[in-house]
């Protein structure tokens, strides 16, 4: 694989991620449905990249969400660094590699990090985690990843084993 | 042989002078004819009209066929031009509710006491935990960290980021953003803060149901206070960042618990957060107004 070829890759996620996390899509999606582009782009430098580029990906990605969050700073770049270097070393551990595991590893770092992210918020007295904001919130919001990430990660996978990339 | 053809020839001279002779006495016509020619008539006249009413339903069939054909056609511009003109309604109606609303924001700017910069909403926040929004004018403009956020209905919320050309505003449902605030009737001074958990309601105080995501808590209300259902709530001003007299909300429910000093008063903000798009930005105090936008 071309080395610089994960970084290109980040680059053009650090510049395209904002505005469309930011303003196309609650445009096209109900609020509480946008899928969180952030965690998805960091689980994927992780995944397909290796940890060195997933925890890369997780400062890049969680300064860029500090910055364009209205909450305290510096829980994003706390969380998306985790995420990306334990969905790579998790992958690592998995002994049957393939779609399925690669979508329990990505479901499973999803939750990790929505609720990573929701518990240091609420720690900050930023947010309340309530029953109302676990069920209004959360799990529409984990749901929206998961469902997103299957998509985008099964596309992946189709498309690599089209070219014979095991 | 000969005797016969020559009876059959008188036969058929007599024959034929007859059928002459008959023709020419019209009333002797009448009567042997008439058995025959009725019938004859009628089926003359059935078949006629058949082939004329056949004739007639085929050319009716053509005449239609070519008439819908056209009326397809016709149909088919008709509704281009109707969706176009209805495309063009639709940015008329936008264009007209634009100019409505950027015009009550001119009024509350120009009557506002306070310097002011127009901006207009372009975006969200990145994460799901935060009712924020991004607008189009940053440092440049003179906005600040801090500001005030008002729309023609009600404070919006606060300025918390700030870029040389965008500002992230904090709405009032949001737990971050804290507003000096006071009931409207009783005057009584609290502080409002977004994002509460609201707590059981009584049935008689509960009228509508209360939404976290779109509620605020007037804080430091004294639990003896005559706080009711629909008291409206409205700046204090005690801080610069917003004037005296700005509605906030309106109250949504009231509780009282013993063991508390203080009421819970929760509050629902009076601007639409989904439907909001264009704000003023309090910059400072100052009886200028400053057209930003």
């Amino acid at each position: 694989m071309n080395a610089t070829r994960p970084w290109v890759i980040l680059a053009g996620l650090a510049v395209v991620l904002i505005p469309l996390q930011v303003y196309l899509l609650p445009m096209l999606l109900p609020e509480r449905w946008v899928p969180d582009l952030g965690i998805l782009a960091v689980l994927w430098c992780g995944l397909f990249f290796g940890e060195g580029v997933g925890v890369v990906a997780g400062l890049l990605l969680g300064l860029l969400y500090d910055r364009f969050t209205a909450g305290v700073v510096g829980q994003h770049i706390f969380v998306l660094p985790c995420v990306g270097v334990g969905a790579a070393v998790a992958w690592r551990l998995v002994s049957r590699k393939g779609p399925a595991a690669r979508m329990v590893v990505v479901a499973l770092f999803v939750v990790i990090g929505e609720l990573g992210a929701a518990a240091l918020f609420a720690l900050s007295d930023a947010i309340l985690l309530d029953g109302w904001s676990v069920i209004h919130r959360l799990l529409p919001g984990i749901t929206a990843d998961v469902l997103f990430g299957a998509a985008l990660f099964g596309l992946a996978d189709l498309a690599a084993a089209r070219r014979g990339v095991p | 042989m000969a005797p016969r053809r020559g009876n059959a020839r008188w036969i058929v001279g007599v024959l034929a002078l007859s059928v002459a002779l008959f023709f020419l006495f019209p009333k002797t016509q009448n009567r042997p004819l008439s058995l025959i020619e009725t019938p004859f008539v009628w089926l003359a006249t059935t078949i006629t009209g058949a082939v004329e009413r056949m004739g007639t339903a085929a050319g009716d069939f053509w005449t239609n066929y070519v008439d819908l054909h056209d009326a397809r056609i016709e149909a088919r511009a008709l509704a281009a031009e109707r969706d176009q003109l209805l495309a063009r309604l639709a940015e008329r109606d936008e264009a007209m509710r634009e100019t409505e609303r950027l015009r009550t924001l001119l009024v509350l700017q120009r009557e506002s006491s306070l310097r002011t910069v127009s901006a207009r909403v372009v975006g969200g926040d990145v994460s799901r935990w935060f009712r924020s929004f991004q607008i189009d004018k940053g440092s440049r403009d003179g906005v600040k960290a801090g500001d005030g956020v008002i729309a023609p209905l009600g404070v919006v919320g606060r300025v918390v980021m700030v870029t040389r050309t965008t500002a992230q505003v904090l709405g009032v449902n949001n737990r971050g953003c804290i507003i000096p605030a006071r009931l409207h009737d009783s005057r009584l001074a609290g502080i409002l803060q977004g994002g509460p958990r609201p707590a059981s309601l009584p049935e008689a105080t509960a009228r509508i149901p209360l939404i976290p995501a779109n509620l605020a808590e007037l804080k430091y209300i004294p639990r003896s206070a005559n706080v009711n259902v629909g008291d409206r709530v409205v700046t204090s001003g005690l801080e610069g960042h917003f004037p005296p007299g700005i509605p906030v909300g309106t109250v949504a429910g009231v509780v009282r618990e013993r063991s508390e000093m203080f009421a819970k008063v929760y509050v629902t903000p009076e601007v639409s957060f989904a439907t909001l798009e264009e704000v003023l930005v309090v910059v400072g105090p100052g009886p200028a107004a400053e057209g930003g936008g």
